[in-house]
């Protein structure tokens, strides 16, 4: 009863403390089961300590790839070699598949070709079929629940036939069910939904995901260093020797950033971020909430040493005090829980188990454990309260938590600008990515591919299109394929090579780059008809007994067109060419393994680097040729004034040229975004939290200011009745609070800036970390308070001084 | 009852030393009704704190019931404040968030009295100080009359040896003052003894042996 009317007294110290005590509960579960859930990736696998991925990197400079993927036999050679090697299981994604079950079809990014080891490797659990046989002769697939659910209705399918079409292979295979897989849990680094066996021995040396199930208790950096020593003798005669790396199971999701990721993998560096964040709305909470108990314990000072002469022991009044915030503590977290299992339901990410109950229970006692020591510490160490006395006495406010509180909330506020800046910045870098009617269909199978002349004559029909064009990749992606050349007037360096961008001719132009030499308009170049002819001829060369006719007949009509190359400027500084007029109308060739499909030619054009792939890693050398077979990447520009239009024809035309195969496009900003999916979510969280860092030392300053005030109340009334203008008297009740925040400025200015530093170094390119980010923190941090102190102040200093110095 | 031999009490300062108190003998039996008088800062108030517990001499020896003091801790004193000892303050001093009820009990709970004795207690006592009507008002909703009243209600609650009033009349008009004079008076006939510190002579004649001050030191004890 008493305790009701002590918070119905005090509502307004309860609700802050509520709101920045629930919040900050609410923040710090979501962030420490968030957490534990990513550190719990693919630990589920019986022997997940003893798994590892092997990955190499080319060693061929600048073109140099280190993808997560290797190829060739090396790895099949160091299982037979290498008794501390167990096993091996490969995974050959189908890349962007076409599943057909019946006559249902759809796309899969989940399909892949696998060893027989599969399961003997992996422990995921089989719900039907025989998992020791698994993938033992071709054939064969696993499919997952969830897909036997969607597309038989149940999960008795064994012996039933799913096709399956490899993006860039011609034609479906055919596979017959052997077993039913559960769902991979949410916690592994990929998750298939078709498992098949290998069809072909080519696919045995393809480029494939490579696990190795290790001895247990087998050195990883002593394997490492054998297998290393291993290649150094084999590829002494190539020139370049790859270097190779072996990477925990468990290590692959937090720290693994290679190109061609089997799936979007976390970031350990995110996770530290989010901890940081959590952690700072935490340390403000709690200082808020010190603040505020020892203000409400100095208004309470007279009714408490009343209570200790009526008999009172300062154990009871601690008790009084600590029921308070025991009750406070209670409310807190289950405000904080609630919000943040409605935040984890509403994102549909589930991190709530029963599993995790006693830990919520146990950071729940330590937080109120907390609470109640930090309010009735007051108590405990203030030295009023030794005196018994009930007399006047003065008190001053502790500084130093404020000026934590708010250089935490500086450094937030500063960190959220750059974050946003940055991501702004590299979004602006890309071609195109704020053009809202360019329109994307990526990662085509092979034969829309084929057909792209077709469909984009018959578009272009159409008024609502203004333009087709393709490329090799999708815009974001990366370009690692990287062929051998030959240029007029270059000593090339041993094995030195140059990565190959094929695009349509109008490419540059419909993304609106501009060249820095030469031109990128290149007149004619050759249809797709004269590419199948240029890669029969490259064939028909290498054949014995080729029918001369045949091949003369193809020579004439492949022959006579000169290749046009364009470079883009990180392969001018490869070459050591400063000046790129010196560049335009050098002989040039890529020596593809289809020599004819890559004639020899000239360069006519050199682009900048224009930062179509993803910019995390620098842009690679490019040598750009316009050649469309392996332009897996559409991108269509539509009229803005008939949009609706644009895509009804997209679709139409489509269906008409490629009716076998669905439909998926996007608009080309949303595929840039998705490449930076994971560094949005965080910019949005981290955003989230620096306001509510911000809104919480905003209460905070508040209620110390609106305590301050009512002790001032009647100095204030004094000075005015003395002649003191209100000015003066806002002066005066600000004047501390500037200094205060000049502290926090400077002592987050440093921290910001280093936070921040080792986060921009994600980025290849990044913005500046200009002096005035932290400025603008600081005055926005300033402004804030400010406001929030002169209302208080203003209201005091208004106020009739007859009123403030009646009672005294 | 109460006894102090050389009583001193100073504060010490960089070069000086600071007495308020010097060389207090006093004897004090039960049932008497003392007044200390004397100027500001003649030590009346520290010698009433001092005799009060509420602060400690810085020489000298105090035995309440026989009981040394200056030996005790500080559990003890708390025994002696929830058993023997009623105080009452110029400034009345009530909790301003509790009601008059729960004023009056406080002492009460902190005795750890069960709650139906304490209940018959506090309605005692509102009876007997005509307050039951006010029982739910809260101090600020009273006079400073009716406050000191309700203050010294909480004293005499837990049926203390001792009461001791620090200027009790200062902030009441002389009416209020006279009524709460008397009510004292009452006390002492039926047994409480009674120390107050006031400045009015009036009001100080009430008791029955008067105390004056000077400079911390005894200038006059009279019985009258």
């Amino acid at each position: 009863m008493k305790l009701l009317r002590r918070v119905k007294q005090n509502w307004q110290w309860f609700l802050i403390n509520l709101t920045g005590l629930s919040l900050a509960v609410a923040c710090s579960i979501v962030v420490l089961l968030y957490t534990l859930q990513q550190l719990s990736f693919d630990r589920f696998h019986s022997r997940s300590e003893d798994i590892c991925r092997i990955t190499m990197n080319t060693n061929r400079g600048a073109t140099s790839m280190h993808p997560a993927r290797v190829y060739g036999d090396q790895p099949g050679k160091f299982l037979s070699e290498y008794p501390a090697i167990e096993r091996m299981t490969r995974l050959v994604p189908f890349r962007n598949a076409i599943v057909k079950i019946g006559d249902q079809k759809f796309y899969s990014r989940n399909a892949f070709l696998t060893d027989s080891s599969f399961f003997r490797v992996f422990d995921f659990k089989v719900i039907s079929g025989n998992s020791e046989k698994a993938f033992s002769r071709p054939g064969q697939v696993f499919i997952s629940r969830s897909l036997a659910i969607k597309y038989f209705g149940s999960i008795d399918v064994v012996g039933k036939e799913i096709s399956i079409l490899h993006q860039q292979e011609p034609t479906f295979k055919v596979f017959t069910i052997d077993g039913v897989m559960e769902d991979f849990p949410l916690n592994s680094h990929f998750h298939a939904d078709l498992l098949t066996s290998f069809t072909s021995d080519d696919d045995l040396t393809t480029w494939a995901y490579t696990y190795f199930l290790l001895k247990k208790g087998t050195d990883l950096d002593a394997l490492r260093g054998t297998l290393q020593q291993k290649l150094e003798t084999d590829f002494k005669a190539t020139g370049s020797v790859p270097t190779v790396f072996l990477q925990k199971l468990t290590d692959l999701h937090l720290f693994s950033h290679k190109t061609r990721e089997i799936e979007n993998n976390g970031d350990i560096r995110s996770i530290i971020l989010l901890i940081t964040g959590a952690f700072i709305i935490l340390c403000i909470a709690f200082i808020n909430f010190f603040n505020l108990s020892r203000v409400q314990f100095i208004s309470r000072i007279k009714s408490i040493k009343v209570k200790l002469i009526n008999g009172a022991t300062r154990t009871i009044v601690a008790g009084e005090i600590a029921l308070e915030s025991l009750i406070l503590s209670i409310f807190s977290i289950s405000v904080g829980l609630f919000i943040s299992i409605s935040l984890s339901w509403h994102l549909s990410f589930p991190i709530f188990h029963p599993d995790k109950i006693f830990l919520i229970a146990l950071m729940s006692f330590i937080f109120t454990f907390f609470i109640v020591l930090l309010s009735v510490l007051p108590l405990f160490t203030s030295k009023i309260i030794s005196d018994i006395k009930v007399s006047s006495h003065k008190n001053k406010l502790y500084v130093f938590p404020l000026l934590v509180q708010f250089s935490l909330a500086v450094a937030a506020i500063a960190c959220t600008i750059v974050l946003n800046r940055q991501m702004d910045f590299i979004f602006k870098q890309h071609p195109a990515s704020q053009d809202e009617n360019m329109i994307v269909i990526a990662d085509n199978p092979r034969d829309p591919v084929e057909r792209y002349e077709v469909f984009k004559n018959e578009l272009l029909k159409s008024t609502s299109i203004t333009g087709v064009t393709a490329a090799m990749e999708d815009p974001g992606s990366d370009i690692i394929d990287a062929v051998d050349f030959e240029m007029e007037g270059i000593q090339k360096k041993e094995g030195q090579s140059i990565n190959i961008f094929t695009t349509d001719s109008n490419f540059f132009s419909l993304l609106g780059i501009r060249p820095i030499a030469g031109t990128t308009e290149l007149g004619y170049t050759p249809s797709q008809k004269w590419e199948s002819d240029a890669i029969e001829l490259s064939q028909l060369r290498e054949t014995k007994n080729a029918d001369k006719q045949k091949l003369a007949d193809l020579e004439k009509r492949v022959g006579g067109y000169r290749e046009k190359y364009i470079l883009n400027q990180s392969a001018l500084r490869m070459l050591g060419i400063f000046n790129p007029q010196e560049a335009i109308g050098k002989r040039f060739r890529l020596n593809f393994f289809l020599p004819d499909l890559f004639p020899e030619g000239e360069i006519v054009g050199v682009v900048p680097d224009f930062h179509y792939t993803n910019l995390h890693s620098e842009e690679k050398p490019l040598a750009i040729a316009p050649r469309k077979l392996f332009n897996y990447c559409f991108m269509i520009s539509i009229n803005p004034t008939q949009r609706g239009n644009a895509i009804a024809t997209i679709a139409s035309v489509w269906q008409k040229i490629n009716p076998e195969f669905p439909l998926q496009y996007e608009f080309i900003t949303d595929t840039y975004r998705k490449v930076y999916a994971g560094e949005y979510a965080q910019t949005r969280v981290l955003s989230l939290f620096a306001l509510i860092s911000i809104i919480l030392s905003a209460l905070g300053i508040f209620a110390m200011a609106a305590f301050s005030m009512q002790h001032r109340v009647k100095e204030i009334g004094i000075r005015k009745v003395n002649g003191a203008e209100v000015f003066e008297i806002l002066t005066l009740l600000n004047k501390d609070l500037v200094k205060w925040i000049s502290i926090a400025f400077l002592v987050a200015t440093p921290a910001g800036y280093y936070v921040m530093h080792k986060w921009l170094q994600n980025f290849a390119y990044k913005t500046e970390l200009s002096w005035w980010i932290f400025a603008l923190a600081g005055i926005i941090a300033l402004c804030i308070a400010l406001l929030t102190v002169s209302w208080m102040s203003w209201r005091a200093a208004t106020r009739n001084p007859v009123e403030a110095l009646r009672y005294e | 009852m109460i006894s102090l031999r050389h009583i001193y009490k100073y504060y010490d300062s960089k070069f000086q030393r600071t007495f308020v108190l010097k060389d207090i003998d006093l004897e004090i039996s039960e049932g008497e009704f003392v007044t200390i008088m004397g100027p500001s800062g003649a030590g009346k108030s520290t010698l009433l704190n001092i005799v009060g517990m509420l602060d400690e001499p810085s020489e000298g020896e105090y035995y309440f019931l026989d009981q040394p003091v200056h030996k005790i801790n500080e559990k003890k004193k708390v025994e002696f404040h929830r058993n023997y000892v009623g105080f009452i303050f110029q400034a009345f001093h009530l909790i301003d968030e509790l009601t008059v009820y729960e004023n009056i009990e406080t002492p009460l709970v902190y005795k750890g009295m069960k709650v139906s004795l304490r209940k018959s207690v506090v309605a005692d006592m509102l009876d007997r100080f005509n307050m039951v009507a006010k029982k739910d008002l809260f101090p600020a909703q009273l006079s400073g009359g009716q406050q000191q009243l309700v203050a010294i209600a909480r004293a005499i609650a837990g049926k203390p040896k001792l009461l001791l009033a620090d200027e009790p009349t200062g902030n009441l008009h002389s009416d209020q003052g006279k009524q709460i004079m008397e009510l004292l008076k009452n006390l002492n006939n039926e047994g409480i003894t009674i120390i107050q510190v006031t400045h009015n002579e009036e009001f100080a004649k009430y008791g029955k042996r008067i105390i004056r001050l000077a400079d911390g030191m005894t200038s006059s004890d009279k019985t009258t």
